[in-house]
């Protein structure tokens, strides 16, 4: 017997997993048939899981996060049950905005910290002379890219106030920064290799070069739902992790990285998510490894002092408590990697408080 | 209410007659300041510029996530979520889902009000989706018309027999076979075209 489960995803090459997953049989060892069903918009999938037209969701990890914490103003929160990948996101600028940055640049350009100094006189610039602030695009409100892109921000010393953070739909992108509407984003594959490739943007940093092993996405279910069967939410994991362990193994790269361009569709090739997962040589932006899915508690209070820092919530310690039993981590997984700061250094989550001061 | 005839109502939504209907519905319901934006680059600017009371737009559109955003950094007055961030009136949800319909309330409008507003917006999706269902079933019964007159002629052709003559074995090999005479007369056509 195998039970129905009806995960909703937005088209990203971090939903890969669950693709390999439903390909690969991985759903119906663990009892489960997994029906994938695309979606347009972050709400959309959120709220089509608190109202039961989907039994789970890729899901940014932030707005689980912010479920939790009841910054959504929805009354379903709902849980992690498992990584479906870490990190995977990118900074593009618009081409005059890439030149303007060489031009000021001193020092390593893959240092996002020099090229967020480069920044900052630009910015200052473009306000002394009463130029419109530059704008910057993510995705949603409670979501990594809007955090990551504070942190290049931070790692500037730039005033968030003295740029525009905006969201922008992932398919807009292209027609919004060739239209002069934004002057960079961020966001995830493949669609800064596709802007890229049509020439009106170009990618400045992966974001793992600011944090790596950032929790990105995860297999979100309703709390209520995974309290009543967590059978459900646990053997779905374990799904998860199978797909990411068959992944991992070299024998199994082309095929894994097939059929995760082939669900995309929409201009997504193989050759692009191998080069994202550092397949060809090149390095890695997006990790899909059996590790990657892993969950923990610190990865939740890293998420919650990105939204402290974004003002989104208040540094309490009872939100800090609150937001760190968001993800539920699977017993006997592996352990998640810790987070790593730009400069080297590993966040602690005993000490998060200070790390607002990145900000 | 004098004051609910002075919201502002903004449609986002591209689709010229679906707009179309949902406007006219509005205004005939008093809604005297309707504003439709039918493109979504820049979506944030343009709507902070029409400084709209609620947002109406496709429960489908990826642009969802940037009035997200919006309400986000509204300020205290804003809400959340109109439809859905109060479970409360299940049948207004569901019907909602089922038009498609989603609403974004940008200041704190009482929820009587949304709702008459979400309400109008759920029937009109409907009026539309039925007026597009009939207008595809119209195109459709107009196409098999045309490939039915289309067979007639090549079978009145090639077996020199009348009109009446022709559409009745066509209709006899239709029951026979238990299938349309549109089906029928489109296997004609292929065959006619395969043969010439």
């Amino acid at each position: 017997m195998t039970r129905l489960l009806r995960i909703s995803y937005m088209p990203l090459t971090d939903a890969g997993l669950l693709f390999v997953a439903a390909a690969k049989h991985f759903d119906r060892e663990e009892g489960l048939r997994f029906e994938l069903r695309p979606e347009a918009s972050w709400a959309n999938l959120r709220d089509k899981l608190a109202l039961g037209i989907c039994d789970a969701a890729h899901m940014l990890a932030p707005a689980v996060v912010a479920s939790a914490l009841g910054l959504d103003g929805f009354p379903a929160p709902m849980i992690g049950a498992v990584a479906l990948g870490l990190d995977g996101n990118a900074i593009s600028v618009s081409p005059s905005l890439g030149a303007a940055l060489r031009a000021k640049i001193f020092g390593d350009a893959s240092d996002p910290a020099v090229t967020a100094r480069a920044l900052a006189e630009i910015v200052a610039e473009r306000a002394a002379q009463g130029q419109p602030a530059l704008r910057f695009a993510h995705v949603f409100p409670f979501s990594s890219h809007h955090y990551q892109l504070r942190l290049w921000l931070g790692a500037g010393k730039i005033d968030p106030a003295a740029v525009r953070l905006t969201v922008t739909p992932p398919p807009l992108m292209e027609a919004s920064i060739a239209g002069g509407y934004i002057d960079g984003f961020c966001v995830g594959e493949p669609w800064n290799t596709l802007a890229q490739r049509s020439g009106v943007a170009e990618v400045l940093h992966p974001c793992c070069a600011l944090v790596r092993d950032c929790p990105e996405k995860v297999l979100a279910f309703p709390r209520e739902a995974a309290t009543l069967e967590p059978e459900i939410s646990h053997a779905a994991a374990r799904a998860v992790q199978r797909a990411a362990a068959w992944g991992e193994r070299q024998e199994n790269h082309a095929e894994f990285c097939e059929l995760i361009a082939e669900k995309l569709g929409a201009g997504a090739t193989p050759e692009m998510v191998a080069a994202s997962l550092g397949h060809d040589g090149s390095a890695p932006w997006l990790r899909l490894d059996a590790q990657a899915t892993a969950l923990s508690g610190a990865q939740a209070l890293w998420l919650f002092v990105l939204m402290v820092a974004a003002g989104q919530v208040e540094a309490s310690d009872a939100n800090a408590e609150a937001a760190g039993k968001a993800f539920w981590p699977l017993d006997g997984a592996p352990v998640a990697p810790s987070i790593n700061l730009h400069g080297g250094t590993a966040f602690d989550p005993a000490k998060w408080r200070e790390s607002l001061a990145l900000f | 209410m004098p004051d609910e005839k002075k919201l502002r109502i903004v449609i986002v939504d591209q689709n010229p007659l679906r707009t179309a209907i949902l406007r006219d519905g509005l205004r005939e319901a008093g809604y005297e300041q309707v504003l439709v934006v039918d493109t979504f680059l820049d979506l944030e600017v343009r709507l902070r510029a029409i400084d709209a009371d609620i947002v109406l737009i496709d429960l489908e559109n990826p642009s969802r996530d940037v009035l997200e955003q919006m309400i986000r950094i509204s300020g205290a007055a804003a809400r959340p979520v109109a439809m859905f961030a109060d479970s409360s009136d299940s049948a207004m949800i569901n019907a909602a889902i089922d038009a498609g319909v989603s609403a974004y309330v940008v200041d704190g409008l009482k929820k009587e009000r949304v709702k008459t507003i979400v309400d109008l917006t759920v029937s009109r999706f409907n009026a539309f989706a039925r007026l597009r269902e009939e207008l595809v079933a119209a195109q459709g019964q107009l196409a098999d018309r045309k490939a039915i007159d289309q067979a007639k002629g090549l079978v009145m052709k090639a077996k020199n027999i009348p009109e009446e003559q022709a559409y009745a074995m066509m209709r006899k090999v239709a029951m026979n076979e238990g299938k349309k005479i549109a089906e029928i007369a489109r296997s004609i056509l292929t065959a006619a075209e395969f043969l010439r």
